[in-house]
């Protein structure tokens, strides 16, 4: 058994020494196309955190028209309650306002009659989820449109961030991974076309397929290796000068800390899995087949 | 002659009225019947595009049958699932005809690696690999690179490599085509001395002088039919121009082969021949092969 390994294993050795350039080629696209996917994948989760965290900054503020019966009012907020990414409501009537209101600011409210209305302050739990909720308090009769208040536009701002980062991520990501897909499958028929020779004989004397095949997809799962392996170490350096940057200019991000080994084992998966697919579609037909005479 | 033919069983090889087409207009074989018993000799004859070639490939399984049957000690070839034919050639022993040597390795390097192909282990590799090479006479150039060797003894490490699993069956497909006549009586001496050991060996060849000369079981193809079949000890002449088969020009002069002395027909004596004439080694002389 590990004669057959360490057969199996020089084979794809000798392979990937033979085409250096090619090999060299093509863990280095693999590294960048899985960097890019990474590294933008791993932006785009830290804003959607960050745009997680912005609801709790966020409110919506929702007024009542004049005299609303307290019941309705009561209704409307429990109605409130209930729609989807809402997280809390807190109820704010008028009286109580006033009160607090006079307390703070006994000379400007002397003598004149509470021009408050009943209000709510609504906390999401999704930012995402501001306009409908916004949209659907404006249809009721005893709020009107007008007295919605939230942050559309810096609501807006970050969902457009965030798709900005996701296109960009799969776009770049995408085509460099093809890149590499395309290198790595041309490296592998390059060493089909190399080892013919081999091949034949191992066909000629029947050598079974997996001896031919497996030194094959070995080459190209460690090509995606390696080029996962590069992509992590990169990964690391590029979060570490982004943190020393944002530490330095903005004096925010110094407890974030490196995910090394989920890191590590994404990018070194990531890579290995894509090699292996990139040879397995290279080693087809005639490498399998070949002819003897 | 064959000296361990088989007397019971099945035939080693059996081709029951196989046709070959490869495409609606090109036919490699037609209709063709034939059974090759154990320990046969059987040279293939005929010209180019007779047929030689397919009929080979039936048997390693490179192509199949359109029509008809192919069988290996009875079993039907055509019915083999893809996953058993390196298994099946395990069975058999293939000398191409060019023949197949891993240039950057040397001569024990070309048949180990055969073996580890084979999943034989180093420690089987290196017990057998100097038995095969004294059995082909090969073994003083172990250390050789192929460009290194004449193309007799290049054909003696293909038909070496062919031997690591002891197969019953030897196929070989034009072994003396590159090969001056003094090497191809080699040759032929090691297939004969094969084939008394038992061995089934299937040679085909464009190569009259040797064929009439061995005597052994001539199938004559032409345009994918048999056209003849001369049993051994027979003595056969082509059933088509000869002019079609002759690979080099002809004079008479002695040879030894296989320690019976034979006669094959030159024009002019090779350098080789020239070389043996004045007692000088011949190896050496050899122009070496790139």
């Amino acid at each position: 058994m590990l004669d057959r390994i360490e057969f199996l294993l020089s084979e794809a050795f000798v392979s990937l020494g033979r085409n250096k350039w090619m090999t060299f080629a093509a863990v280095t696209t693999c590294a960048m196309a899985l960097l890019l996917l990474g590294g933008l994948g791993f932006a785009y989760m830290k804003i959607d955190q960050f745009a997680q965290s912005l609801p709790s900054k966020f409110e919506i503020s929702v007024f009542f028209r004049d005299k609303v019966p307290a019941d309705d009012a009561k209704r409307v907020v429990a109605e409130t309650l209930k729609m989807q990414g809402v997280d809390s409501v807190r109820f704010l009537p008028k009286d109580v306002q006033w009160e607090v209101l006079k307390k703070e600011q006994p000379e400007l409210t002397q003598g004149i009659p509470n021009p408050l209305p009943d209000s709510m302050r609504i906390r999401l739990k999704d930012l995402a989820a501001a306009p409908n909720v916004a949209k659907e308090l404006a249809k009721k009769p005893e709020i009107g449109g007008e007295n919605v208040k939230y942050l559309a536009k810096e609501q807006e701002l970050l969902t457009t961030a965030l798709g900005a980062v996701r296109l960009l991520g799969l776009a770049l990501g995408g085509l460099m991974l093809i890149t590499s897909g395309v290198l790595i499958y041309n490296a592998i028929r390059l060493t089909v076309v190399a080892r013919r020779r081999e091949h034949r004989i191992m066909h000629l004397v029947g050598a079974n397929q997996a001896t031919i095949a497996l030194p094959l997809l070995l080459e190209g799962f460690v090509q995606g290796l390696l080029g996962g392996l590069i992509a992590f170490f990169a990964f690391w350096g590029s979060f570490a000068v982004v943190r020393a940057l944002m530490i330095s200019t903005l004096q925010v991000g110094g407890t974030e800390v490196f995910p090394i080994t989920s890191s590590l084992f994404g990018f070194v998966a990531a890579g290995g899995v894509y090699g292996l697919i990139c040879s397995l579609l290279a080693v087809r037909g005639k490498t399998l087949k070949g002819a003897i005479g | 002659m064959s000296m361990a033919k088989a007397e019971n069983g099945p035939p080693h090889l059996a081709f029951d009225r196989v046709e070959v087409y490869y495409s609606a207009l090109v036919a490699g074989l037609k209709g063709v019947s034939l059974s090759i018993e154990r320990g046969e000799f059987v040279f293939l004859c005929g010209q180019t595009g007779s047929g030689k070639s397919t009929l080979l490939k039936l048997i390693t399984r490179e192509v199949r049958e359109t029509k008809g049957q192919v069988s290996l000690l009875g079993r039907d070839l055509g019915q083999l699932p893809d996953r058993e034919i390196p298994y099946l050639r395990r069975q058999m022993g293939i000398v191409p005809q060019d023949y197949g040597l891993l240039p950057n390795k040397k001569v024990w390097e070309n048949v180990a690696y055969a073996m580890r192909a084979v999943n034989r282990s180093k420690r089987e590799v290196r017990a057998k690999v100097p038995q095969i090479l004294e059995q082909v006479n090969i073994m003083h150039r172990a250390d050789a690179f192929p460009y290194e060797l004449s193309g007799g003894e290049q054909q003696r490490v293909a038909i070496a490599r062919a031997l690591i699993n002891d197969p019953p069956l030897l196929i070989a497909d034009e072994p003396t085509g590159n090969l001056d006549p003094t090497h191809s009586a080699e040759i032929m001496a090691l297939l004969s001395r094969l084939n008394e050991q038992g061995t089934t060996i299937i040679v085909a060849t464009h190569d009259i002088p040797i064929v009439q000369r061995l005597q052994q079981r001539v199938v004559e193809l032409e345009f994918g039919t048999i056209v003849g079949d001369t049993a051994a000890g027979e003595t056969w002449s082509p059933n088509i121009s000869s002019a079609e088969y002759t690979t080099f020009e002809e004079k008479e002069t002695d040879y030894q082969f296989d320690g019976e002395e034979f006669e094959i027909y030159l024009e002019e004596p090779s350098p080789e021949a020239a070389a043996e004439e004045t007692g000088e080694p011949t190896h050496e002389e050899e122009t070496p092969r790139a």
